[in-house]
Protein backbone atom coordinates (compact mmCIF):
# COMPACT_ATOMS: atom_id res chain seq x y z
CA UNK A 1 0.00 0.00 0.00
CA UNK A 2 1.21 3.58 -1.03
CA UNK A 3 0.64 7.04 0.55
CA UNK A 4 -1.25 7.53 -2.31
CA UNK A 5 -3.90 4.42 -1.98
CA UNK A 6 -7.24 4.61 -0.74
CA UNK A 7 -6.89 3.57 2.94
CA UNK A 8 -8.55 0.16 3.87
CA UNK A 9 -9.62 -0.57 6.95
CA UNK A 10 -9.02 -3.89 8.74
CA UNK A 11 -10.46 -4.95 11.19
CA UNK A 12 -8.21 -6.86 13.17
CA UNK A 13 -5.44 -4.28 12.70
CA UNK A 14 -6.93 -1.08 14.11
CA UNK A 15 -4.16 0.40 16.46
CA UNK A 16 -5.65 3.67 18.42
CA UNK A 17 -2.68 6.23 19.19
CA UNK A 18 -3.51 6.59 22.62
CA UNK A 19 -2.93 3.07 23.61
CA UNK A 20 -0.30 3.12 25.91
CA UNK A 21 3.19 1.13 25.09
CA UNK A 22 2.77 -1.60 26.35
CA UNK A 23 5.70 -3.56 27.65
CA UNK A 24 8.01 -1.75 25.48
CA UNK A 25 11.16 0.43 27.92
CA UNK A 26 11.23 2.70 25.06
CA UNK A 27 10.25 6.29 25.80
CA UNK A 28 6.37 6.18 24.70
CA UNK A 29 5.99 8.09 21.43
CA UNK A 30 3.97 11.56 21.02
CA UNK A 31 0.55 11.12 20.58
CA UNK A 32 0.69 9.63 17.02
CA UNK A 33 1.58 12.49 14.63
CA UNK A 34 0.14 9.93 11.76
CA UNK A 35 3.61 10.43 9.06
CA UNK A 36 1.30 9.65 5.92
CA UNK A 37 4.71 10.47 4.05
CA UNK A 38 5.95 6.96 5.94
CA UNK A 39 5.31 4.60 3.47
CA UNK A 40 2.72 2.14 4.34
CA UNK A 41 1.68 4.00 7.13
CA UNK A 42 -1.78 5.13 6.39
CA UNK A 43 -4.95 6.29 8.32
CA UNK A 44 -8.78 6.53 8.62
CA UNK A 45 -8.74 9.75 7.58
CA UNK A 46 -7.50 10.52 3.64
CA UNK A 47 -6.20 13.67 4.36
CA UNK A 48 -3.89 14.90 1.79
CA UNK A 49 -0.28 14.93 1.71
CA UNK A 50 0.37 18.57 2.02
CA UNK A 51 -1.89 18.69 5.74
CA UNK A 52 0.10 15.80 6.88
CA UNK A 53 3.41 17.92 6.50
CA UNK A 54 1.59 20.64 8.05
CA UNK A 55 0.62 17.97 10.80
CA UNK A 56 4.03 16.64 11.07
CA UNK A 57 5.72 20.53 11.22
CA UNK A 58 3.12 21.88 13.71
CA UNK A 59 3.17 21.71 17.53
CA UNK A 60 2.06 18.34 18.86
CA UNK A 61 -1.68 18.14 19.80
CA UNK A 62 -3.61 15.80 21.44
CA UNK A 63 -6.09 15.21 18.91
CA UNK A 64 -6.94 11.37 18.40
CA UNK A 65 -7.73 9.41 15.40
CA UNK A 66 -7.60 5.70 14.33
CA UNK A 67 -4.74 4.48 12.23
CA UNK A 68 -5.09 1.27 10.40
CA UNK A 69 -2.18 -1.16 10.47
CA UNK A 70 -1.53 -4.55 8.32
CA UNK A 71 -0.15 -7.39 10.66
CA UNK A 72 2.37 -7.28 8.50
CA UNK A 73 3.44 -3.65 9.18
CA UNK A 74 2.88 -4.33 12.84
CA UNK A 75 5.84 -7.29 12.45
CA UNK A 76 8.06 -4.80 10.17
CA UNK A 77 7.65 -2.39 13.02
CA UNK A 78 8.74 -4.85 15.76
CA UNK A 79 11.22 -5.89 13.96
CA UNK A 80 12.47 -2.12 13.25
CA UNK A 81 12.78 -1.67 16.70
CA UNK A 82 14.19 -4.97 18.59
CA UNK A 83 16.29 -5.23 15.78
CA UNK A 84 19.56 -6.01 18.00
CA UNK A 85 17.60 -9.21 19.22
CA UNK A 86 18.49 -10.76 15.83
CA UNK A 87 21.70 -10.48 15.85
CA UNK A 88 23.51 -13.68 16.20
CA UNK A 89 26.59 -14.42 17.62
CA UNK A 90 29.47 -16.87 16.41
CA UNK A 91 31.49 -18.76 19.32
CA UNK A 92 34.87 -18.18 19.11
CA UNK A 93 38.15 -20.28 19.70
CA UNK A 94 37.76 -20.02 23.49
CA UNK A 95 34.69 -18.99 24.95
CA UNK A 96 31.43 -19.02 25.07
CA UNK A 97 27.78 -17.20 24.24
CA UNK A 98 25.48 -16.09 27.45
CA UNK A 99 22.07 -14.88 27.14
CA UNK A 100 24.28 -11.83 27.73
CA UNK A 101 26.43 -11.68 25.15
CA UNK A 102 30.06 -13.76 23.81
CA UNK A 103 32.37 -14.12 26.69
CA UNK A 104 36.26 -15.11 26.20
CA UNK A 105 38.62 -17.45 28.19
CA UNK A 106 38.19 -20.88 29.63
CA UNK A 107 35.10 -19.27 32.05
CA UNK A 108 34.81 -20.08 35.15
CA UNK A 109 36.33 -23.19 37.19
CA UNK A 110 38.03 -23.96 33.04
CA UNK A 111 35.03 -25.48 32.52
CA UNK A 112 33.67 -22.92 29.55
CA UNK A 113 30.01 -23.39 30.77
CA UNK A 114 29.90 -19.64 32.24
CA UNK A 115 32.08 -16.40 32.22
CA UNK A 116 34.65 -16.68 34.61
CA UNK A 117 33.77 -12.82 35.37
CA UNK A 118 31.86 -9.92 34.01
CA UNK A 119 35.58 -8.68 32.12
CA UNK A 120 35.42 -11.67 30.02
CA UNK A 121 32.58 -10.44 28.07
CA UNK A 122 33.43 -9.12 24.49
CA UNK A 123 30.22 -8.49 23.03
CA UNK A 124 26.82 -7.69 24.83
CA UNK A 125 23.50 -9.05 23.67
CA UNK A 126 22.11 -5.28 22.75
CA UNK A 127 22.24 -2.99 19.64
CA UNK A 128 25.29 -1.91 18.48
CA UNK A 129 25.73 1.47 20.45
CA UNK A 130 24.69 0.09 23.83
CA UNK A 131 27.34 -2.76 23.10
CA UNK A 132 29.91 -0.18 22.90
CA UNK A 133 29.68 1.45 25.57
CA UNK A 134 29.09 -1.31 27.93
CA UNK A 135 32.03 -2.32 26.62
CA UNK A 136 34.14 0.52 27.76
CA UNK A 137 35.00 -0.18 31.61
CA UNK A 138 35.46 -3.63 30.03
CA UNK A 139 38.27 -2.42 28.08
CA UNK A 140 39.45 -0.25 30.71
CA UNK A 141 40.08 -3.54 33.36
CA UNK A 142 41.80 -5.28 30.65
CA UNK A 143 44.13 -2.80 29.83
CA UNK A 144 44.83 -2.04 33.35
CA UNK A 145 47.38 -4.87 33.44
CA UNK A 146 49.10 -5.14 37.13
CA UNK A 147 49.07 -1.56 36.98
CA UNK A 148 47.05 -1.53 40.35
CA UNK A 149 49.49 -3.26 42.13
CA UNK A 150 52.84 -2.04 41.47
CA UNK A 151 54.79 -4.36 43.65
CA UNK A 152 53.93 -6.97 41.28
CA UNK A 153 55.24 -4.88 37.92
CA UNK A 154 57.71 -6.60 35.64
CA UNK A 155 60.58 -4.82 36.64
CA UNK A 156 64.35 -4.66 35.15
CA UNK A 157 67.21 -6.53 36.65
CA UNK A 158 68.28 -3.67 38.76
CA UNK A 159 64.94 -2.30 40.05
CA UNK A 160 63.77 -3.31 43.76
CA UNK A 161 60.52 -5.76 41.58
CA UNK A 162 63.52 -7.73 40.07
CA UNK A 163 63.23 -10.31 42.74
CA UNK A 164 59.56 -10.90 42.30
CA UNK A 165 59.40 -11.76 38.79
CA UNK A 166 57.48 -15.02 39.37
CA UNK A 167 55.25 -13.63 41.50
CA UNK A 168 54.50 -10.95 38.74
CA UNK A 169 54.05 -13.82 36.47
CA UNK A 170 51.69 -15.99 38.59
CA UNK A 171 49.45 -12.84 39.34
CA UNK A 172 49.89 -11.97 35.00
CA UNK A 173 48.07 -14.91 34.74
CA UNK A 174 45.46 -14.39 37.38
CA UNK A 175 44.57 -11.60 35.80
CA UNK A 176 44.73 -12.69 32.60
CA UNK A 177 42.28 -15.83 33.57
CA UNK A 178 40.14 -12.97 35.45
CA UNK A 179 40.11 -10.80 32.38
CA UNK A 180 39.45 -13.82 29.84
CA UNK A 181 42.64 -13.32 27.62
CA UNK A 182 44.75 -16.42 29.33
CA UNK A 183 43.82 -18.22 25.72
CA UNK A 184 46.55 -16.23 23.63
CA UNK A 185 49.13 -17.44 25.71
CA UNK A 186 48.54 -21.05 25.56
CA UNK A 187 50.30 -22.05 22.52
CA UNK A 188 48.62 -25.11 20.52
CA UNK A 189 51.20 -26.60 18.31
CA UNK A 190 51.07 -30.48 16.61
CA UNK A 191 52.65 -31.97 18.84
CA UNK A 192 50.91 -30.91 21.85
CA UNK A 193 50.49 -27.63 24.09
CA UNK A 194 52.11 -24.90 25.45
CA UNK A 195 50.80 -22.56 28.84
CA UNK A 196 53.01 -19.79 28.13
CA UNK A 197 52.98 -18.52 32.00
CA UNK A 198 53.65 -21.69 33.23
CA UNK A 199 56.37 -23.10 31.04
CA UNK A 200 57.91 -20.06 30.09
CA UNK A 201 61.02 -22.52 29.73
CA UNK A 202 59.97 -24.66 27.40
CA UNK A 203 58.88 -21.76 25.02
CA UNK A 204 61.63 -20.43 21.77
CA UNK A 205 61.20 -16.97 19.81
CA UNK A 206 60.45 -20.19 16.72
CA UNK A 207 57.53 -21.06 18.57
CA UNK A 208 56.23 -17.94 19.48
CA UNK A 209 56.07 -16.54 15.72
CA UNK A 210 54.34 -19.77 14.27
CA UNK A 211 52.27 -19.39 17.55
CA UNK A 212 51.35 -15.26 16.64
CA UNK A 213 50.93 -16.42 12.82
CA UNK A 214 48.62 -19.11 13.83
CA UNK A 215 46.67 -16.87 15.69
CA UNK A 216 46.40 -13.98 13.62
CA UNK A 217 46.10 -14.91 9.93
CA UNK A 218 46.93 -19.01 9.81
CA UNK A 219 44.52 -20.31 12.09
CA UNK A 220 44.73 -22.21 15.31
CA UNK A 221 45.71 -25.84 14.85
CA UNK A 222 42.69 -28.49 15.99
CA UNK A 223 44.09 -29.74 18.77
CA UNK A 224 40.97 -32.23 18.31
CA UNK A 225 41.49 -33.02 15.23
CA UNK A 226 43.45 -35.86 14.27
CA UNK A 227 44.54 -34.66 11.14
CA UNK A 228 46.32 -31.15 10.96
CA UNK A 229 43.36 -29.01 10.51
CA UNK A 230 43.10 -25.21 11.59
CA UNK A 231 40.12 -23.40 13.26
CA UNK A 232 38.71 -20.36 11.30
CA UNK A 233 40.65 -17.25 12.53
CA UNK A 234 39.30 -15.86 15.72
CA UNK A 235 39.09 -11.81 15.81
CA UNK A 236 38.44 -12.26 19.67
CA UNK A 237 42.28 -13.78 19.49
CA UNK A 238 43.38 -10.49 17.89
CA UNK A 239 41.62 -8.04 20.35
CA UNK A 240 42.63 -9.85 23.22
CA UNK A 241 46.66 -9.84 21.96
CA UNK A 242 46.27 -5.80 21.31
CA UNK B 1 51.53 -6.10 29.13
CA UNK B 2 53.23 -3.04 28.62
CA UNK B 3 51.08 -1.47 31.86
CA UNK B 4 52.38 -4.30 33.82
CA UNK B 5 55.73 -3.24 33.62
CA UNK B 6 57.54 -0.35 35.86
CA UNK B 7 58.71 2.71 33.56
CA UNK B 8 62.00 1.46 32.97
CA UNK B 9 61.30 -1.89 31.80
CA UNK B 10 58.57 -0.31 29.28
CA UNK B 11 60.63 2.66 28.08
CA UNK B 12 63.27 -0.37 27.50
CA UNK B 13 60.88 -2.69 25.65
CA UNK B 14 59.84 0.22 23.48
CA UNK B 15 63.83 0.88 22.37
CA UNK B 16 64.41 -3.02 21.83
CA UNK B 17 61.01 -4.33 20.32
CA UNK B 18 59.52 -3.47 17.25
CA UNK B 19 55.49 -1.61 17.22
CA UNK B 20 54.78 -4.13 15.23
CA UNK B 21 55.52 -7.26 17.49
CA UNK B 22 54.59 -5.32 20.73
CA UNK B 23 51.12 -7.20 21.46
CA UNK B 24 50.90 -10.22 23.52
CA UNK B 25 53.30 -13.43 23.42
CA UNK B 26 55.44 -11.65 21.51
CA UNK B 27 56.03 -9.16 24.00
CA UNK B 28 55.50 -11.27 26.60
CA UNK B 29 58.13 -13.48 25.23
CA UNK B 30 60.61 -10.38 25.25
CA UNK B 31 59.73 -9.48 28.94
CA UNK B 32 60.79 -12.94 29.73
CA UNK B 33 64.02 -12.85 27.86
CA UNK B 34 65.02 -9.48 29.06
CA UNK B 35 64.40 -10.50 32.98
CA UNK B 36 63.83 -14.28 33.55
CA UNK B 37 66.14 -16.99 32.76
CA UNK B 38 65.79 -20.64 33.33
CA UNK B 39 68.47 -22.30 34.13
CA UNK B 40 69.94 -25.83 35.57
CA UNK B 41 71.56 -24.16 38.46
CA UNK B 42 68.36 -22.57 39.66
CA UNK B 43 66.03 -25.87 39.67
CA UNK B 44 69.49 -27.03 42.00
CA UNK B 45 68.79 -24.20 44.06
CA UNK B 46 65.36 -24.37 44.44
CA UNK B 47 65.71 -27.97 44.97
CA UNK B 48 68.33 -27.52 47.63
CA UNK B 49 65.30 -24.82 49.09
CA UNK B 50 63.12 -27.77 48.93
CA UNK B 51 65.02 -30.18 51.04
CA UNK B 52 65.75 -27.92 53.66
CA UNK B 53 61.75 -27.06 54.55
CA UNK B 54 60.61 -28.41 57.60
CA UNK B 55 56.91 -29.02 58.74
CA UNK B 56 58.46 -28.52 62.29
CA UNK B 57 58.56 -24.59 61.73
CA UNK B 58 55.36 -24.09 60.79
CA UNK B 59 52.58 -23.85 64.22
CA UNK B 60 51.24 -26.78 65.34
CA UNK B 61 53.08 -28.85 62.18
CA UNK B 62 49.97 -27.80 60.29
CA UNK B 63 50.19 -29.44 56.78
CA UNK B 64 48.31 -27.29 55.15
CA UNK B 65 50.20 -24.21 55.75
CA UNK B 66 53.15 -26.33 54.98
CA UNK B 67 52.07 -27.28 51.17
CA UNK B 68 51.52 -23.48 50.42
CA UNK B 69 55.33 -22.70 50.10
CA UNK B 70 56.70 -26.00 48.61
CA UNK B 71 53.68 -25.61 45.88
CA UNK B 72 55.30 -21.89 45.02
CA UNK B 73 58.78 -23.38 44.69
CA UNK B 74 57.36 -26.54 42.65
CA UNK B 75 55.96 -24.21 40.61
CA UNK B 76 59.22 -22.04 39.96
CA UNK B 77 61.29 -25.23 39.61
CA UNK B 78 58.72 -26.05 36.59
CA UNK B 79 59.03 -22.73 35.33
CA UNK B 80 62.91 -23.70 34.69
CA UNK B 81 62.07 -26.53 32.97
CA UNK B 82 63.50 -26.36 29.48
CA UNK B 83 62.41 -30.10 28.34
CA UNK B 84 59.44 -32.18 29.52
CA UNK B 85 60.33 -33.02 33.17
CA UNK B 86 64.05 -32.61 34.26
CA UNK B 87 63.88 -33.34 37.93
CA UNK B 88 62.74 -36.56 38.15
CA UNK B 89 62.98 -36.89 41.70
CA UNK B 90 60.71 -33.38 41.90
CA UNK B 91 58.22 -35.55 44.09
CA UNK B 92 60.35 -36.78 46.22
CA UNK B 93 62.10 -33.29 47.29
CA UNK B 94 58.96 -31.78 47.11
CA UNK B 95 57.94 -34.03 50.39
CA UNK B 96 60.87 -34.05 52.07
CA UNK B 97 59.55 -31.59 54.63
CA UNK B 98 56.97 -33.44 55.63
CA UNK B 99 59.19 -36.54 56.64
CA UNK B 100 60.40 -34.23 59.81
CA UNK B 101 56.79 -34.89 60.73
CA UNK B 102 55.86 -35.88 64.26
CA UNK B 103 52.73 -37.40 63.30
CA UNK B 104 53.10 -41.30 62.45
CA UNK B 105 50.41 -41.47 59.90
CA UNK B 106 51.13 -38.36 57.99
CA UNK B 107 54.91 -39.79 58.12
CA UNK B 108 53.77 -43.47 57.31
CA UNK B 109 51.33 -41.67 53.84
CA UNK B 110 54.05 -39.56 52.98
CA UNK B 111 57.31 -42.55 52.99
CA UNK B 112 54.64 -44.68 50.71
CA UNK B 113 54.69 -41.74 48.41
CA UNK B 114 58.41 -41.38 48.25
CA UNK B 115 59.16 -44.81 48.03
CA UNK B 116 56.81 -45.40 45.06
CA UNK B 117 58.19 -42.38 43.13
CA UNK B 118 61.95 -43.63 44.21
CA UNK B 119 62.03 -47.18 43.90
CA UNK B 120 59.70 -48.48 41.35
CA UNK B 121 59.21 -47.04 37.99
CA UNK B 122 55.92 -48.93 37.21
CA UNK B 123 54.39 -47.74 40.61
CA UNK B 124 52.85 -49.65 43.48
CA UNK B 125 55.53 -50.69 44.73
CA UNK B 126 53.79 -50.22 48.63
CA UNK B 127 50.15 -50.07 47.16
CA UNK B 128 48.63 -46.58 45.95
CA UNK B 129 49.95 -44.66 42.73
CA UNK B 130 52.77 -43.14 41.20
CA UNK B 131 52.69 -39.43 41.44
CA UNK B 132 54.51 -37.14 39.71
Amino acid sequence: MTEDSPPQEIPDATVAPETPAGTNDTPSPPPLTVPVSNPGLSTGNPAPVSNATNVATAPQASTSFQATLTSQQIALLLNSRNAYATCTFVKHRIGGVSPAGVWTGYGAGGQGKDPQSAPCMGEFNTDVVKSFTAMAPVEDKCHLGLRDSPSLLFGMPNEPNANTVVSSITAFEERMIQHGMEAVFHIVASDGTLNMLQEPGHCTLAIIDTWCKDLLSQGVIDPSSSSVARLLVCQYNRINML
Amino acid sequence: MLNSCTEDLKHDLKLSVDSDDRFGPKLLMAVFTKIYRPSQPKIEHLKERLKKMSIRTYPGENATLFVQDPAKLVREIKMNFMINSTVPDLTTVALSGLTLSSNNWLLQRVHTIRINNDVNGFGKALGGTKTY
